[in-house]
C-alpha cells in the first residue's frame, strides 16, 4: 500500500511530463485521422510544448532547494533539471517557428517524433538511476535516427544507418559500464550513498575505465569526440531545423548528466574529461577547416563547440558547473542562429556549399552582418555572447589550475583559446563568401526580408546578451547544484 | 566631473557608421562628407582634450566610470565589468595621433570608389574601435576594442585589397587573433588575481576587477591567487607571472609587429588599399607599443625588469632584419612595410631599456613613426593611383615632373632615416640613448642599434635616387598619367609634413605631455 502511495504522490509532481505524455498519444491520433498535408499536426503540437513549457516553468513553485525525490530514487527534480527541460522546450519552440516559417511540409510522425525526444530528454534531466539514463537516452536515440531516414534520399538512409550503428555500438558500451557499475555498486542510482561506498573499494582506475564506457553513450549524443564520427553526414543531410534542434537540445541534457555524473563524485573523472576534451577540440577543429558544406562545417564546430562545454564540467574543489551551463544556456541561440542562417542561405542560393554564398551578402548587406555576427557569436569574439560564455570557461580553467596547482589546466587553457583562434578561419569562410567574392552567375535574388529580420531577432539577442548577461547569469546562478 | 569628452570619441563614430549603414544607397554621395564631418568633429573634441589636459598632473583625467557587467562567477565571486574611460599622456599622444591619422586616411579614402556604404561605415567602426582602445581603463573594455578592431580591418582588407587580399586578410586576423588570445588569457588571470577591495566589502562576495588601476597596483592581489607574489605558482616549471609577461609580450609583439611574428605585415600592407595601409601602419601597430607600456610594463614591473636585455635584443633584431629586408625589396610598398617594422624595433629597443629616457624615446618613436609612416604610404599610395604600379625600378627622374611631390617625398623619406630637426631623429635618438644608458643591456645593443639608422638611411636615399633623380623615364603607358599632387593629396602629404617638422623641432610639445606618465611607471 505505501508503494502505491508514493507512485500515486510522485506521479502528481510530473505533470508536465502527463500532458506531453497523453499530448504525443494524442496526436498520433490526429496524424491518422487528418490529410497528409493538414496543418493540425503542427499546431497541436506547438499548443502541446506550449503546455509543456509553461507547467514546466510555473508548475514547481514550491520546489524545496534540495529537489525532490520520485518513485523511490527514480527521478530526482531540482532546479537544474528544470532549467534544463525548459531549454529543452525553448528549443522546440524555435524548432517548430523554424520549420513554419521556412514551409517545411513535415509529415505529422516528424512532429512525434520530436515530441518524443522532448519526453526523453525530459525524463533524462531528472534522473540520477542509471536504468531511466539508458531508457531514456534509448527514446532519443531511437526517435533521431527515424528523424534522420525519414527524408526519402539515398544519403539519408547512409546517415541514417550509420547513425543507427555508431549510436547501437554506444548504447552497448554504456549499457556494459552501467552492468560492471552494478556490479560494483550494488544499487543503481549512482547519486546514493550505499553506491558510493560499496564503489570505493575498486581502484580508482577501474572505475575511471568504468566510467569511461559509461559516459560514451553521453558522449555520443553530446557529439565529442570520438563518438563523433556520425556527426557530419546527419548533419549534412538532415532537414535544417530538425538538425537544428537536435544540435542542441541533447547536446544539453547530456551535458547536465555528465555533470551529475562528476557532481556524484565517486572517482575523479578529470583526466577521462580532459582527454575527451583535448581530442574534441582538436578534431572538431582540424576538420571543419577542410569543409565546404556550411552544415557539415556546422557539425564539426558543434563537435569542437562540445569540447568548450565539458571544459566547464571539471571538477574542483569548488566547481559549481558555472561555466558549462551558462555556455549551453547561449549555446541555444547561437547554434539555432546559425542553423538559420544556413536555411536562409539554402534557400537564396539553393545549396549548402559556402562557395554557392557568392554574393548574397553583397546584395542584402543586413543577411551578410547578420552571418558576421552569428559567426562571431560562434568563435567567441566581443561584442558577443558566445565570448562571455568562452570567458566563463576559461575563468574556471584559472580557478581550477589555482586549486589543483596543475600545469594540465593551463595547458588546457591555451590549447582551447588557440582552438578558438584556428576556428575563425572556417567561421569566416561564411561571410568572406557571403561579402567579399564576387558572384559570377546571378544568384537567384529574393531579399527574403521577413527571414532576414527573424534571424536580426538572433543576432541582436547575441548582442544584447553580451551587453546586459545579468538576466541569464542570475538565472544560471539559481540553478545550479 | 563626467565630461562625456572621451565618449563622444567612440560614440560620434560609431553613430556615424550606424548612420551611413541605414542611409539608402540614393544617398551615396554623402557617405564621404559625413565621415569627414565627423573626423573633423573629432578634431575639435581632441583640441578641447588638449586644452584641458592638465599635464603635470599624474593619474587619468576625463575620466568617465560607469557600471556595466557585474557578472555572477559561481556562488561565491563576481567579476566586475565597468565603462571606464580616461586618458593620461600616453594615451592623450595616441588618441591625437589616431585622430590625426584617421583625418588623413579620411580624405585618401575620397578615391574609393567602390562600395562605398559599407567602407564608410567600416572605416567609422575602426576608428571608434581604435580611439576605444586607447582610452580604455579597463581591460575588458580594452580587450573588446582590440578584439572589435580585427573585424573591420579584414573587411576593409579582404574587399577593397589587391588581387591576394583574400590570403592577407586572413592572414593578418589569425595572426591577431592568435596574439589576442595569449592576451585575454593574461587578462582573465589578472582579473581572477585582483579584488577590488572596496565593492567585495559591499556585495559581500568576492569582487574580481579589470579596473586598471586596481590591476596595476599590486596591493589587490589576493592571497594565494594565480598570480600573487609571495607564493609563486609554477605553470610548466615557469613562475606565473613570468608566464603572463610573456604570453603579453608575445601578443602584443604580434600585433607591433617583432620579428619572427611579423610576416603578416608585408602581406596586409601590399594588399590594403592606401587609406588602411596608412591606418595600419600609422595607428594599429601603435596599439602593440601601447600595450606594452601600459599592461605589460605596467602591471608587471617586478618581471619586466628581468626581460629588458630579451626585449632589447628582439627590438634589435627587428632593427636589423627589417632593414635588411627592406634593402632587397623591389616594391616601394613592401620596402616601406619592412621600414615599419625596422622603425618599430626602436620602440622595443626603448622599452627594454627600463628606464625613462628609454621610455620617453619609445613614446616619441611610435608617435613619429605614425606620422612618417602615414606619409610614405601615401606616397606609394600617390604613384600606385596614378599608375596602378609600384616597382620603384619602373620610376626615374620623377622630381622633373613632379616638384611639389618630391620636396614632400623628401620630407617623408629624411624623416624616416633620422635627419635631425624632423620628428624621426628625436625618438631614434632617445631610444638608443635610453639604451646606451641602461645598466643591464650590453653597450653592443645599441651600438648594432645605430646600424639599422645606416640601413635605413642606405634603402631610403637609394629608392630616392633611384626614383626622383636623373633623366625622366618611365614606362610609356604611364607617362602622361604622372601628373603632380593634387590639392587633396598636398593637404594630407601638407599637414603630415609640417607636423613631422614641429615635432622634429620643437620635440618638447609631446615630452611635456608623455613625461609625468613616463615618470610614474618608475
Amino acid at each position: 500500500m505505501k508503494e502505491l502511495q508514493e507512485i500515486l504522490t510522485s506521479s502528481q509532481h510530473i505533470l508536465p511530463e502527463w500532458i506531453l505524455l497523453l499530448g504525443i498519444l494524442l496526436l498520433v491520433i490526429i496524424v491518422s485521422f487528418q490529410k497528409k498535408d493538414s496543418k493540425w499536426p503542427y499546431r497541436f503540437s506547438f499548443l502541446l510544448v506550449l503546455a509543456y513549457t509553461f507547467t514546466a516553468t510555473y508548475f514547481y513553485e514550491n520546489l524545496p532547494s534540495e529537489g525532490l525525490k520520485l518513485y523511490g530514487d527514480l527521478l530526482f527534480i531540482d532546479q537544474t533539471s528544470l532549467f534544463f527541460k525548459q531549454l529543452v522546450a525553448i528549443s522546440t519552440i524555435v524548432f517548430l517557428i523554424h520549420s513554419r516559417l521556412f514551409q517545411y511540409k513535415f509529415d505529422g510522425e516528424i512532429y512525434f517524433l520530436i515530441l518524443c525526444i522532448l519526453l526523453g530528454l525530459s525524463f533524462l534531466a531528472m534522473t540520477t538511476h542509471f536504468l531511466v539514463i539508458y531508457v531514456a537516452i534509448e527514446l532519443v536515440s531511437i526517435s533521431s535516427y527515424v528523424l534522420v531516414a525519414t527524408k526519402n534520399e539515398k544519403t539519408n538512409f547512409e546517415a541514417a544507418i550509420k547513425y543507427l550503428i555508431f549510436g547501437a555500438t554506444s548504447s552497448a558500451i554504456m549499457l556494459y559500464g552501467i552492468s560492471l557499475f552494478y556490479g560494483m555498486g550494488h544499487v543503481l542510482n549512482f547519486a546514493e550513498q550505499t553506491f558510493l561506498e560499496s564503489i570505493s573499494t575498486n581502484s580508482p582506475l577501474v572505475l575511471q575505465i568504468v566510467s569511461f564506457l559509461f559516459l560514451g553513450g553521453l558522449f555520443f549524443k553530446i557529439a565529442a569526440a570520438p563518438f563523433h564520427s556520425w556527426v557530419p553526414d546527419v548533419y549534412e543531410v538532415t532537414s535544417t531545423p530538425i538538425i537544428s534542434f537536435l544540435s542542441f537540445a541533447p547536446k544539453a541534457v547530456g551535458v547536465l548528466v555528465v555533470a551529475r555524473v562528476v557532481q556524484a563524485n565517486f572517482t575523479d573523472l578529470n583526466a577521462v574529461l580532459l582527454l575527451i576534451i583535448f581530442v574534441s577540440l582538436i578534431v572538431g577543429n582540424l576538420a571543419a577547416l577542410w569543409q565546404t558544406n556550411l552544415k557539415r562545417m556546422l557539425g564539426y564546430s558543434g563537435i569542437a563547440q562540445a569540447g568548450f562545454i565539458l571544459i566547464g564540467v571539471l571538477k574542483g574543489p569548488q566547481t559549481d558547473f558555472y561555466g558549462a551551463f551558462f555556455y549551453i544556456l547561449t549555446y541555444l541561440p547561437i547554434t539555432m542562429g546559425a542553423f538559420f542562417l544556413a536555411d536562409l542561405l539554402k534557400k537564396q542560393s539553393g545549396s549548402d556549399e559556402m562557395e554557392d554564398f557568392k554574393g548574397i551578402g553583397q546584395k542584402n548587406i543586413f543577411l551578410g552582418l547578420n552571418a558576421v555576427i552569428i559567426m562571431m557569436a560562434l568563435v567567441g569574439l566581443p561584442p558577443t555572447i558566445g565570448f562571455m560564455a568562452k570567458l566563463m570557461v576559461f575563468s574556471s580553467i584559472i580557478n581550477l589550475g589555482e586549486a589543483m596547482h596543475s600545469s594540465v589546466y593551463y595547458g588546457l587553457l591555451i590549447f582551447g583559446l588557440l582552438n578558438a583562434a584556428i576556428s575563425i578561419y572556417y567561421y569566416l569562410k561564411v561571410p568572406y563568401f557571403m561579402l567579399i567574392k564576387k558572384s559570377y552567375n546571378q544568384p537567384r535574388y529574393n531579399p527574403d526580408f521577413f527571414l532576414t529580420l527573424v534571424l536580426t531577432y538572433f543576432s541582436i539577442a547575441l548582442i544584447i546578451f553580451f551587453l546586459y548577461p545579468d538576466f541569464g547569469t542570475e538565472w544560471v546562478r539559481k540553478v545550479l547544484f | 566631473m563626467q565630461s562625456g569628452l572621451l565618449s563622444s570619441l567612440i560614440i560620434l563614430p560609431l553613430i556615424a557608421s550606424m548612420v551611413i549603414l541605414l542611409l539608402p544607397e540614393s544617398y551615396k554621395g554623402s557617405y564621404r562628407w559625413i565621415a569627414l564631418i565627423v573626423q573633423i568633429l573629432l578634431l575639435i573634441n581632441l583640441g578641447t582634450l588638449i586644452s584641458g589636459f592638465e599635464a603635470n598632473h599624474t593619474g587619468y583625467q576625463f575620466l568617465e566610470h560607469f557600471e556595466w557587467i557585474r557578472l555572477t562567477l559561481g556562488k561565491t565571486s563576481i567579476l566586475s565589468i565597468d565603462y571606464i574611460v580616461g586618458i593620461d599622456g600616453l594615451s592623450l599622444s595616441m588618441v591625437a595621433l589616431s585622430v590625426v591619422v584617421f583625418f588623413i586616411a579620411n580624405i585618401s579614402s575620397f578615391s574609393i570608389n567602390k562600395k562605398e556604404k559599407a567602407y564608410y561605415s567600416l572605416f567609422l567602426l575602426l576608428t571608434a574601435t581604435v580611439i576605444g582602445c586607447f582610452v580604455a581603463i579597463d581591460f575588458f573594455l580594452f580587450f573588446i576594442f582590440f578584439e572589435f578592431m580585427l573585424l573591420p580591418m579584414y573587411f576593409l582588407i579582404g574587399i577593397w585589397g589587391g588581387p591576394n587580399k583574400a590570403y592577407a586578410s586572413l592572414k593578418f586576423i589569425i595572426y591577431t587573433l592568435v596574439g589576442s588570445v595569449m592576451i585575454l588569457v593574461v587578462m582573465i588571470a589578472l582579473a581572477m588575481s585582483n579584488v577590488d577591495e572596496f565593492f567585495t566589502s559591499e556585495y559581500k562576495r568576492t569582487v574580481f576587477s579589470f579596473d586598471f588601476r586596481i590591476l596595476s597596483d599590486q596591493a589587490n592581489l589576493l592571497k594565494g591567487s594565480l598570480l600573487n607574489i609571495e607564493n609563486p605558482i609554477k605553470i610548466f616549471g615557469v613562475n606565473a607571472r613570468d608566464f603572463m609577461f610573456i604570453l603579453l609580450f608575445i601578443g602584443f609583439g604580434i600585433k607591433l609587429p617583432m620579428v619572427p611574428f611579423h610576416t603578416w605585415l608585408p602581406d596586409a600592407h601590399v594588399e590594403a588599399p592606401t587609406p588602411i595601409s596608412v591606418v595600419l601602419a600609422g595607428i594599429l601597430l601603435k596599439i602593440g607599443g601601447y600595450g606594452l607600456i601600459r599592461i605589460a610594463y605596467g602591471f608587471f614591473p617586478d618581471i619586466a625588469i628581468n626581460y629588458g636585455l630579451l626585449i632589447s635584443i628582439m627590438g634589435l633584431i627587428s632593427i636589423l632584419y627589417g632593414g635588411f629586408n627592406a634593402l632587397a625589396q623591389k616594391d616601394l610598398k613592401k620596402l616601406i612595410a619592412y621600414s615599419s617594422i625596422s622603425h618599430m624595433g626602436f620602440v622595443l629597443l626603448g622599452i627594454g631599456a627600463f628606464n625613462i629616457e628609454g621610455f620617453n624615446g619609445a613614446i616619441f618613436q611610435m608617435f613619429s613613426h605614425g606620422l612618417l609612416s602615414s606619409m610614405l604610404f601615401l606616397i606609394a599610395g600617390v604613384l600606385y593611383e596614378r599608375t596602378k604600379n609600384r616597382e620603384i625600378n619602373n620610376f626615374k627622374g620623377l622630381a622633373k615632373t613632379m616638384p611639389i611631390f618630391t620636396v614632400l617625398v623628401a620630407i617623408a623619406f629624411f624623416g624616416s632615416l633620422g635627419l635631425p630637426s624632423l620628428s624621426g631623429f628625436i625618438g631614434e635618438f632617445f631610444t638608443l640613448f635610453g639604451s646606451f644608458q641602461a645598466s643591464t643591456i650590453p653597450k653592443v645593443i645599441p651600438i648594432l642599434g645605430v646600424l639599422g639608422i645606416v640601413l635605413s638611411a642606405i634603402y631610403l636615399l637609394w629608392t630616392f635616387q633611384k626614383m626622383f633623380f636623373g633623366e625622366f623615364w618611365t614606362k610609356e603607358e604611364f607617362k602622361n598619367n604622372l601628373t603632380d599632387l593634387d590639392q587633396k593629396e598636398i593637404i594630407m602629404l601638407g599637414v603630415l609634413g609640417v607636423l613631422t617638422l614641429i615635432f622634429g623641432i620643437f620635440p618638447n610639445i609631446l615630452f611635456d605631455l608623455i613625461n609625468p606618465t613616463v615618470i610614474q611607471l618608475f
